[in-house]
């Protein structure tokens, strides 16, 4: 039987950490300790001083966690601060901004805005409509990115990635490039590969798309590659 | 590590006919640990490289294994801890696992037991094989049992080797977490040196064989 207790913050409130079947704040509350809990539900601002270990979190507003944070589902709309490594088993929705200190361990990962992480990205699916600032490997089964936003990442690794813009182009990248949206990485390496407005050193993969508005320094390609017209690719090997 | 024991990864592709596809997905399942994954400066930037045996005999493995089994059970069998946490001493002996023998010789140094845990399972699996290949004796036997009861626990799930050696017929049994050369004088006879986590995935494929 689940003895545990729930914990409900109303307004401006503060508690400590501990182990809770069901975590509710509304207004701005305050956490000090790591939790533990089924279900973590916040709405408006939410800080936790330690690691969180929830079945599934939700939150609206904006929320940070200092510690590491462990869940199976996760809900993110708004503005998001994880401060340690993230794992989430199962889904992981953002719509928003998520930033987390170190790494992300997911499953499905998909984001509506944008994610910035300190170190490597691992998951199953990764789809982002926005842009993503990666500080190391994203490391994914199959990678779409719709950028409408600057995109980094030093290595991407996959089965299949595809990166496009979206059509929307805005007044404000034609005078500030580092706005612009485009993908820049050290290395892409994949099986089926399609890029646009990507700048990177090395892409390989069996068969390759290079779309318009490509720099490639390098492209090594074991089946296919395709290059538009609109793109620059240094030097091109079959492998 | 020398440079001649590393191999750059697309070396490693066009060598084991895996698609880099593979290779990330196996990284992502921890069947390719972290640390394996060296990066090094070459003309075109930075790159990756891996120890060149082990990372061969490793996608060898993987590539025998992963038709029968699914990835998460395959990276099951290369982690060094475990999800089966025990089983009774009547289900290791039917199914084959470990001998009597090796369970009334365990038995006699902690009494009777009626489930063992992982690493008992482990010690027992590990004091069949050795007692079996006569490479030690019944007395180094209970020394090993000892040894891995006491020590092991602090150890669990790193990689680690067992060590016999023997100096004027008086044997000295260890576990040693790192110990890449040890050098002794020369009256000192190695016995044997086991790395244990090859032992954890022979133990775990028979664990897994039988339960299917």
């Amino acid at each position: 039987m689940d003895t545990r207790s729930e914990l409900q913050i109303s307004g401006i409130g503060r508690s400590q950490g501990g182990s809770y079947s069901h975590v509710r704040t509304d207004g701005m509350a305050k956490i000090n300790g790591n939790t533990e809990c089924i279900s973590l539900d916040s709405n408006g601002t939410l800080t936790i001083e330690g690691a969180l270990t929830s079945e599934t979190v939700s939150v609206n507003g904006t929320a940070t966690v200092e510690g590491g944070l462990k869940t199976n589902r996760m809900v993110l709309d708004g503005m998001v601060s994880l401060k340690e490594h993230v794992v989430c088993q199962e889904l992981l929705t953002v719509n928003g901004r998520l930033s987390v200190g170190r790494g992300l361990d997911g499953e499905r990962v998909e984001i509506f805005g944008s994610l910035k992480t300190r170190d490597d990205v691992q998951c199953e699916l990764l789809s982002v409509h926005g842009g993503f600032s990666i500080d190391g490997l994203l490391n994914a089964g199959l990678i779409d990115v719709k950028m409408n936003m600057p995109c980094k990442a030093q290595e991407i690794g996959g089965e299949s990635i595809t990166v496009r813009r979206l059509k929307k182009f805005s007044v404000l990248e034609q005078f500030v490039p580092a706005l612009s949206a485009k993908l820049q990485a050290h290395t892409i390496e994949g099986d089926d590969i399609y890029l646009e407005h990507t700048e990177a050193e090395i892409v390989r993969g069996n068969d390759v798309i290079i779309g318009k508005g490509c720099r490639i320094g390098r492209v090594e390609y074991k089946n296919q590659l395709t290059q538009d017209e609109d793109s620059h690719i240094g030097a091109a090997y079959q492998i | 590590m020398n440079e001649e024991d590393l191999i750059s990864k697309k070396e490693l592709l066009e060598l084991t006919g895996i698609s880099y596809g593979q290779l990330y997905r196996w990284k992502r399942k921890n069947l390719i640990p972290e640390a394996w994954f060296v990066r090094r400066s070459s003309f075109t930037g930075q790159e990756t490289f891996f120890p060149k045996d082990k990372i061969l005999q490793r996608i060898e493995r993987i590539k025998n294994m992963k038709d029968g089994l699914s990835l998460d059970e395959l990276a099951d069998v290369f982690s060094p801890s475990s999800h089966v946490e025990s089983l009774s001493t009547q289900t290791l002996i039917k199914r084959n696992i470990v001998t009597s023998f090796a369970i009334e010789l365990f038995e006699e140094e902690f009494g009777r037991q009626e489930t063992l845990s992982f690493n008992d399972i482990l010690t027992v699996y590990l004091l069949q094989k050795l007692l079996q290949s006569g490479e030690i004796t019944r007395e180094e036997g209970k020394m090993l049992v000892t040894v891995m009861r006491e020590n092991y626990g602090a150890l669990a799930a790193k990689p680690c080797e067992l060590v016999l050696i023997r100096k004027m017929g008086v044997p000295l049994l260890f576990l040693a977490e790192s110990a890449e050369q040890i050098y002794f004088d020369k009256d000192v006879k190695w016995i044997f040196r086991l790395s244990l986590a090859a032992s954890i995935e022979e133990l775990k494929l028979k664990l897994n064989n039988t339960e299917a």
